[in-house]
């Protein structure tokens, strides 16, 4: 009876975020810095619409809120997984280096003048390199240990970070610009869309039928040995899972900050520790975050833009801070 | 017997007297002579410098005072480099920064590191006489350490156009170079006002103007910056004139709803294009419809240089042909 009231509760959360994030996308419609009634909306909704506002919905907003939706979404279970891989509430889907490899290759192509597509595909290729330096330098003598992939991990991350800070120091002033908002997180890059949903759809298959194990594992390597879970394999998975969808998402968007740290931890608050909740319950509150924040981004300062990580660490380390004092 | 032998010694005596006095009186005129050719030289070397001071007057206010013309100078910035050329100091200019590219035997000069990130180090030994410093570009902390080592300091904050002339005439007065300077002066003079006489300013076919600095993110500049008042001076607005920063990262949707006359990228040739191009995705826009999408050579627009000349042409000859 409990679990039942349980479940319905937690159905009930998940179709209310799902509700939410469809009504972030369609808010994300209306708000802009172009000045567009709710009337020029629907017209444009019903197809009779100046080529004009056409453009500022189908061109604009409503890729850029897909972009956001995606990245947000991957960010989180990233997030999810990442802290349940490492046993630590403050890993995040940065600390071991896949950002850093992006985003350092991202910067590489920008340096060389390459164009958009090169720069999001670059940013994946070093963000894939990363992962598979780390998964290799990991595995010591005796074999892998979470603790030798974490210190890996965040050396990597710190050495990415002083080859980043090397590349800024070399670029011309002009360029910098562009690689400081890459650097922050900004969805007013056009990007190529298509190939992050990709991953994020891949990603969230792979991962909802690996929630279960993911429950036995937070308790220890000797309670899911014991409950016959192969925790070595099972480690392998959620690391290369998670580097996936940190790579789509840094790719998208460059380096977000705070969404795959607070949003898992926020849901954690929310829906307990139950892995087949909290990682579509993440993905859908990750990419609700995401969206708003974006929309604050266009229109707080407008005409003037500012990158959206900066916002996701504003609206994201107060909420949290009050969660956190609430719950204890 | 007597006599001689008495005599000889007198003769000796009046000869060595003789001798000695000859030889004072001459070596006192020796030495009279001499001192009169030391004082002047003394007076050649000092004179001139410790009764005339050269000083001017920085872009901060500041005077800048040398006992001698400046002999061995840094330029912190490209557009000083060029500046000093004018001024005629082409000789004097010991280091510049990176990015110096312009006029051509500037690229030869050795560099002291970038505009923001000076090499004191290389600076100082050098042994500069003048340093020309650029306010808004170099690192303050940078310029202040360069000043506590004693080094003189101009800095130059250019606003308008006839800053240029007044900052070539002034590095000139610092060099000693004032005949070349003046006549780089007033050449710029000159040529600005045909540029005034044949592109004049009229208010009933303004055009509006999107400047684009940079593509992703999005950046354009406020009516504040050189490249807008040189649209200004085409008879063209910009778009933005009225932000608050300098340049500004702005959404793409404010231009789509600005909807400016034309679309000008400040850009070299290739990502520039690339830059226009996005634009030919929304047909309805004014500037696209029209094939309004131009491009300037970022170097003219951007330096307050004598180059602004062909910079404010370029820009003119598009906004005129577009307001025919």
């Amino acid at each position: 009876m409990i679990i039942k009231t349980q479940f319905y509760n937690h159905f009930t959360l998940l179709a209310g975020l799902l509700l939410l994030s469809g009504l972030s996308i369609i808010l994300s419609i209306f708000v802009g810095s172009a000045s567009l009634s709710i009337a020029d909306v629907f017209d444009v909704l019903l197809g009779d619409a100046t080529p004009l506002h056409q453009a500022l919905i189908y061109d604009l907003r409503l890729p850029r809120a897909f972009v956001a939706f995606a990245t947000g979404a991957m960010l989180s279970i990233a997030g999810v997984l990442m802290q349940a891989l490492l046993r630590n509430p403050l890993a995040d889907p940065y600390v071991l280096g896949v950002s850093g490899g992006a985003s350092f290759a991202a910067l590489l192509a920008m340096l060389f003048g390459l164009g958009t597509i090169a720069i999001t595909g670059s940013a994946f290729l070093g963000a894939l390199l990363s992962i598979f330096t780390v998964f290799l330098l990991a595995q010591g003598k005796g074999g892998w240990t979470i603790s030798r992939l974490l210190l890996t991990g965040v050396v990597m991350a710190a050495g990415w970070g002083a080859m980043i800070s090397f590349v800024l120091v070399i670029t011309p002033p002009d360029q910098i610009y562009s690689m400081l908002f890459w650097l922050m997180g900004d969805l007013s890059f056009s990007r190529p869309l298509l190939p992050g949903l990709i991953i994020l759809v891949i990603g969230l298959l792979l991962t909802l039928p690996l929630c279960r194990q993911l429950n036995v594992l937070i308790w220890g390597d000797a309670q899911a040995s014991s409950l016959g879970i192969n925790t070595q394999r099972l480690r392998i998975t959620i690391f290369f899972l998670a580097s996936l969808l940190t790579a789509g998402a840094v790719s998208l968007a460059g380096g977000v900050g705070f969404v795959g740290l607070v949003v898992p931890h926020f849901m954690r608050l929310l829906v307990g520790n139950d892995h087949r909740i909290l990682v579509p319950a993440s993905a859908l509150a990750g990419a609700i975050l995401l969206i708003v924040a974006d929309m604050v981004a266009r229109t707080a300062f407008a005409p003037q833009q500012i990158p959206v990580g900066v916002i996701t660490a504003f609206i994201g380390v107060p909420m949290f801070l009050y969660l956190l004092r609430r719950s204890t | 017997m007597a006599a001689p032998l008495k005599s000889f010694p007198m003769n000796i005596i009046r000869f060595t007297y003789r001798v000695k006095t000859m030889l004072v009186s001459y070596s006192l005129t020796l030495l009279s002579k001499s001192l009169i050719w030391l004082g002047i030289v003394v007076l050649s070397i000092f004179t001139p410098y410790s009764y005339a001071e050269i000083s001017v007057v920085d872009d901060t206010g500041a005077i800048v005072s040398l006992k001698q013309p400046a002999q061995r100078i840094i330029s912190l910035s490209p557009s000083l480099t060029e500046l000093t050329f004018a001024a005629g100091g082409q000789y004097l200019l010991k280091s510049v920064v990176n990015y110096s590219d312009y006029p051509p035997a500037a690229i030869k000069i050795p560099q002291v590191g970038n505009h923001n990130a000076i090499d004191i180090e290389r600076l100082v030994s050098l042994n500069p006489d003048l340093v020309l410093v650029w306010k808004s570009g170099n690192p303050p902390l940078q310029i202040s350490k360069i000043q506590q080592l004693g080094i003189p300091i101009f800095t130059s904050e250019p606003d308008e156009f006839d800053d240029i002339p007044s900052t070539i005439l002034r590095l000139g007065t610092l060099m000693n170079t004032e005949v070349t300077a003046r006549k780089n002066a007033e050449d710029f003079r000159q040529k600005l006002e045909n540029l005034k006489k044949r592109f004049p300013q009229t208010s009933a076919s303004k055009k509006s103007v999107f400047i684009q600095i940079w593509d992703q993110p999005l950046m354009t500049i406020s009516g504040r910056h050189l490249i807008s008042k040189i649209v200004e001076q085409c008879n063209g607005e910009n778009i933005f004139h009225d932000a608050t920063p300098l340049s500004l990262t702005v959404d793409i949707e404010t231009v789509l709803q600005l909807d400016p006359d034309v679309i000008l990228a400040t850009k070299k040739a290739e990502p520039g294009e690339s830059w226009l191009n996005r634009w030919n995705q929304w047909g309805f826009l004014s500037a696209v419809k029209n094939q309004r999408l131009y491009r300037v050579n970022p170097d003219e627009v951007v330096r307050h240089t004598p180059r602004i000349i062909e910079g404010i042409e370029n820009v003119c000859e598009v906004l005129h042909s577009v307001s025919e």
